[in-house]
């Protein structure tokens, strides 16, 4: 996982931009979790996963009725992340992966729906949450061969302090 | 003599270490995402911010503490369907067994398969962990208070403590005694400690005590237990304090519907009993879950030991076939019975916490109690496709609602965990 990538990411998004990060850092890690490989791994990234949707559940606003939709959808997920981590604690791997793929299908499911709401442009998704956030120029600077986000350090003097 | 560096390594090193202190410190201020980054900036908008700060996070962090419960309480649970599983394949296991077409060879087969899937219960046990914390083995934390050990004598299943909170009376145990405190539930316990004392179960039964061991200075006295046990226990928790006017004592037990209730205060007790008990009635400890921003708001999460032996299921003869005679007592389908009706009331015992805490996690942040209505649980397959269908079109077709509903989320958080 390219944290750098992220961090940029993630400080100029706006919630919606924020909701959609977080589903795709599940998802990669119930991916990199499939792929098998070092048990240690897949413990860390189950792990993981599970909490960046704890993150998810415990950033909902209950005054909504979608939000109990969600938040029983999200449980479920945690269950089945759950029974992943026991089956892989148990050393039975070829099982971790019908519960994982399963975790994995219904987060996709939803995230389409929440990338359909990006995609429109008539709907209003809100400030970006961190206002005073580093800026990023995505594809103005090369280097090795690639282009690359730049960050600007400079331009924040609150950063300073 | 020549001290040999390694400068290139220790410039990489160097390079690498200002590289992270360089991470980190974008990281911290990207993720506080305040204005405010020092006292010098503002003063007193940074006190401000920070009083806030705590607030929100005492309440964020309460929220995550009943995700982590609801974590905990599905782990136990998975586990427990495993186990389920096996007990299941073993009850067929018996009834094959049973059968006289069976020859000797065939049984042994299948009391090899009956050890395997005990080894593998006993291992669940030891192995499912949260947090690092065994949910099923021994529990270490019972450093406070009164703990009744049966582990020794299987099959017992039960296994209870008494927690003293404070100003236990060292030594003399012989004058404290309860007896027979008569209220709603058909509460009545006798717990007596002295020489040759035993314990009355709430169902009927005794259960002698059969050595007391306290340590002078602390609060600790652990009680053991001698078989048989085998009983009801209904009671979970009693809770008994001295009443207002200091001349009696109130009995409280868990109200089903939260809370404590009063039992019955017409029942002085000796004036030398201790002023703050809890007895409880099942082998383990309790976890605590702090399930809101300020003190007192926590839930207590109760797992009982589970292995082979506290199922009752050590020493099952397959080998011999007829299972059916009359006044056997080593019947295994009767055995795996009761264990699978244990592990049933355990896990439906999960499932009324999971709820509670569901129910949490729901109005932590609204004041409206009206919205604390029960989830809709997802149980299976279909019924979570059916939901994620349902929530993905509600999302759609409520777009704004939808983004508001998952608004409350703060980079900072995603941060810290992408930075981990």
């Amino acid at each position: 996982m390219d944290n750098t990538n992220y961090t940029a990411k993630i400080s100029n998004a706006d919630p919606l931009g924020l909701v959609i990060i977080t589903y795709e850092l599940i998802l990669t890690n119930i991916a990199e979790a499939l792929e098998g490989g070092d048990p240690a791994n897949i413990k860390k990234s189950l792990n993981k996963s599970r909490q960046f949707l704890a993150d998810l559940i415990s950033a909902l606003d209950m005054s909504h009725e979608i939000s109990k939709s969600l938040m029983s959808v999200y449980i479920y997920a945690n269950k089945l992340l759950i029974e992943s981590e026991l089956k892989a604690s148990g050393g039975r791997f070829s099982e971790m992966k019908k519960p994982l793929t399963e975790a994995s299908t219904i987060l996709s499911d939803l995230l389409k729906s929440w990338k359909t709401l990006e995609a429109d442009e008539n709907i209003a998704k809100g400030e970006k949450i961190m206002p005073d956030a580093l800026k990023v120029y995505a594809g103005l600077t090369y280097k090795g061969g690639k282009l690359e986000e730049f960050v600007d350090y400079d331009e924040k003097r609150g950063y300073k302090a | 003599m020549r001290i040999n560096n390694n400068i290139p390594a220790l410039q990489v090193f160097d390079s690498v270490r200002s590289a992270n202190r360089l991470v980190s410190g974008s990281m911290l201020r990207l993720s506080s995402g305040y204005k405010i980054n020092s006292a010098r900036d503002d003063a007193a908008g940074l006190a401000i911010s920070n009083k806030m700060r705590m607030q929100i996070n005492g309440l964020e962090m309460a929220s995550r503490n009943s995700m982590d419960g609801i974590s905990l309480v599905q782990t136990a649970d998975g586990a427990l369907t495993e186990v389920h599983n096996m007990l299941q394949r073993m009850r067929e296991l018996a009834v094959m067994a049973a059968n006289d077409t069976m020859v000797d060879d065939d049984r042994q087969l299948i009391q090899d398969e009956v050890d395997q899937l005990l080894r593998e219960i006993d291992e669940i046990s030891m192995r499912t962990e949260f947090n690092g914390m065994k949910l099923f083995g021994p529990k270490a934390n019972q450093a406070h208070g009164f703990s009744f050990f049966t582990d020794d004598h299987a099959p017992s299943r039960i296994m209870s403590g008494i927690r003293v909170s404070e100003g236990f009376p060292e030594g003399n145990f012989n004058n404290i005694s309860i007896t027979q405190l008569v209220g709603p539930g058909a509460l009545d316990i006798n717990v007596q400690l002295a020489a040759g004392a035993t314990f009355n179960l709430v169902g009927g039964g005794t259960v002698p005590v059969t050595n007391v061991t306290t340590t002078p200075g602390s609060n600790e006295v652990i009680i053991e237990l001698g078989p048989p046990f085998d009983g009801e226990y209904a009671v979970m928790q009693v809770d008994l304090r001295l009443n207002a006017a200091g001349t009696g004592y109130e009995i409280r037990v868990p109200d089903p519907a939260g809370g404590w209730q009063l039992v019955d205060a017409d029942n002085p007790l000796p004036a030398t009993f201790p002023i703050d008990m809890n007895i409880n009635y099942r082998d383990h400890s309790a976890m605590v879950i702090q399930i809101g921003a300020s003190r007192g708001m926590e839930m207590i999460i109760r797992i009982p030991q589970l292995n082979a032996a506290t199922l009752g299921l050590t020493g099952m003869d397959y080998t011999s076939g007829h299972f059916f005679q009359p006044g056997s007592t080593a019947n295994p389908i009767i055995m795996i019975d009761d264990a699978i009706a244990h592990v049933s009331a355990v896990r439906s015992q999960l499932g009324a916490y999971q709820n509670r805490l569901e129910s949490t996690v729901i109005s932590l942040d609204i004041t409206n109690e009206n919205m604390a209505q029960a989830l809709s649980r997802i149980i299976d397959t279909d019924m979570a496709r059916e939901m994620t269908f349902f929530t993905q079109n509600s999302i759609l077709s409520q777009a704004g609602i939808s983004i508001m509903a998952q608004a409350n989320q703060r980079p900072q958080q995603i941060l810290a965990l992408v930075g981990q």
